[in-house]
């Protein structure tokens, strides 16, 4: 049995990179969250704010932890994997990586001690300074990466020379036509994230009738930015389709699920296809009347352009692109709709009470994380067959690795991710089912994973370590 | 009219708002609505947060 080492190549990345975007997104919105919390303490002096900082505190190490160090794997894999990217794309794309170290990472680096260590060390505005410090180099890293997939997706400021890329003007790098659309989107999408995370947990607790003012002032809390940054966040991702529209037609195109070149009068929204790639067309299409006209051309009878506008050789695979935005856009309907359920349970008086709402939050924890997911496959599916929009393609990119090598790194990964993905999720699980009383008052560096958990008893000259509030 | 009735009715006319809402920020009104709309659905949405809840141990 034979494997194409760029198919092995394509899925090592692929399975890599979906693994780590999880953890940064979540990090990035906790870090907000956990900035927005400890500042609400400060000013407030409310232990229970305090307490909702400490237990997530622990869950936010730990996805970072595991963020930085399958992060650094992607660098490598650039070199390893797709060495011709990185001999043509390098003098564009390296220093953006290296300004991302350069100002996030350090940054992070500098802050993070004193945030998971410093609660008894330094003053309680120096512990929020450092706070804020590491939701900054966060939301900086995301700025930083997403200014360099930006760039691969609408590329600016560069001429091809002798199959190198030249930078002509650093400016329209960095900020290239997709950048300011897909910053925003990526970061309200982490916040969304960080925002279900706290609200499910919180909704865990109040249908079991623990920790019940925990519980409620994170659903309370997670629901309200829920809720203003998914309305930001349709409002964006309008912007951002126009955009990429413009720019990257076919991907869009495929994303609709359409092949003839304009389709029908009005055209349906398609919930579910078939697609057919070889011969061009649906074997099944499952949509709403009207409602792709509606949305995508903003009136009643506009038709859409199908991938047929593409040239066959230029198009992505549709299944990936359709379902991968599918999944994105379809939770953030859903989101949508629970947060509105949200309000009209608030002004009834009913939001901590109501069971199968909390039960929906509960399932939703994930949403975010499933959506991002959703939206990178539609990004990154949608400009194949090019790894650098229209410059290089994805085929050509690849390093000479045999398949072999390819393969056995792949196994390794999978094995390697499994373990972190395990005890990230039995250390998280635990976490919640310990409760917010237990959470540490001050992480520890004991040594050993068995004392890792466990409540330190700890000085507490700032009176940080609050009884509990029930 | 049975104040589940009410209830109903209430719920009906909100996910008809929130159909509303989405439809106009999305952009099928245009951009000068959806910016509007959107500020709107914010402004909204921080008075109804600020409503206390009664206090209650079980849901």
């Amino acid at each position: 049995m034979s494997f194409d080492p760029a198919i092995l190549a394509r899925i090592q990345f692929a399975f890599t990179v979906s693994f780590h975007i999880i953890f940064p997104t979540i990090s990035i919105g906790l870090a907000a969250f956990l900035a927005i919390m400890e500042g609400l303490w400060l000013k407030t002096r409310d232990p229970l704010y305090m307490q909702i900082y400490r237990f997530w505190l622990g869950i936010f190490a730990m996805g970072f932890g595991v963020g930085v160090v399958t992060g650094i794997v992607l660098s490598f894999e650039f070199g390893l994997a797709f060495a011709k990217f990185g001999q043509m794309a390098g003098p564009a794309i390296g220093p953006m990586i290296g300004l991302e170290v350069l100002t996030s990472f350090f940054l992070e680096a500098g802050f993070l001690g004193i945030m998971l260590f410093g609660f008894n060390r330094v003053g309680p505005k120096l512990h929020f300074l450092a706070t804020c410090m590491v939701a900054l180099g966060t939301l900086l890293s995301a700025s930083w990466i997403l200014s360099a997939n930006s760039w691969m997706q609408t590329p600016d400021g560069v001429v091809v020379e002798h199959g190198r890329v030249v930078v002509t003007d650093w400016l329209k790098v960095i900020v290239n036509p997709s950048w300011p659309y897909r910053l925003p989107h990526m970061l309200i999408a982490a916040y969304i994230t960080g925002s279900f995370l706290v609200a499910g947990v919180g909704a865990w607790y109040l249908l079991r009738g623990e920790h019940q003012a925990f519980g409620r002032r994170t659903v309370s809390i997670g629901l309200t930015f829920a809720t203003m940054l998914i309305g930001c966040q349709v409002f964006v991702g309008d912007m951002l389709y126009g955009k990429m529209l413009e720019h990257q037609p076919a991907k869009m195109q495929a994303a609709e699920g359409f092949w003839e070149k304009q389709s029908q009068s009005p055209a349906p929204y398609y919930w579910f296809i078939v697609p057919d790639q070889q011969n061009q067309r649906n074997r099944f299409a499952l949509g709403t009347p009207y409602l792709g006209s509606i949305w995508l051309t903003h009136s009643l009878k506009g038709r859409v352009e199908g991938l047929k506008n593409t040239p066959r050789d230029r198009q992505p695979v549709m299944g990936w692109v359709f379902y991968g935005f599918r999944t994105m856009y379809g939770l953030a309907i859903i989101m949508f709709g629970l947060c509105i359920a949200s309000l009209w349970l608030r002004w009834q008086g009913r939001l901590f009470t109501t069971r199968w709402f909390l039960r929906s939050l509960v399932v939703m924890t994930p949403s975010g994380v499933i959506a991002t997911l959703g939206g990178w496959y539609l990004a990154e599916t949608g400009r194949q067959p090019w790894v650098i929009y229209n410059v290089l393609r994805t085929a050509d990119a690849v390093s000479p690795v045999p398949a072999g090598v390819l393969l056995s790194t792949l196994i390794a990964f999978v094995c390697i991710y499994a373990l972190f993905m395990t005890a990230f999720l039995i250390f998280t699980f635990r976490m919640i089912r310990r409760g917010p009383q237990a959470a540490p008052s001050e992480p520890v560096a004991t040594g050993s994973l068995k004392h890792a958990l466990k409540p330190a008893v700890m000085n507490d000259p700032a009176g940080r370590n609050p009884a509990p509030v029930e | 009219m049975s104040r589940s009735a009410w209830r109903l009715l209430g719920a009906i006319g909100v996910a008809v708002l929130g159909v509303a809402f989405f439809f106009v920020i999305v952009g099928v009104f245009g951009l000068p609505a959806s910016m509007i709309a959107l500020v709107l659905f914010i402004a909204l949405t921080l008075a109804i947060s600020r409503r206390p809840q009664p206090e209650r141990r079980q849901p």
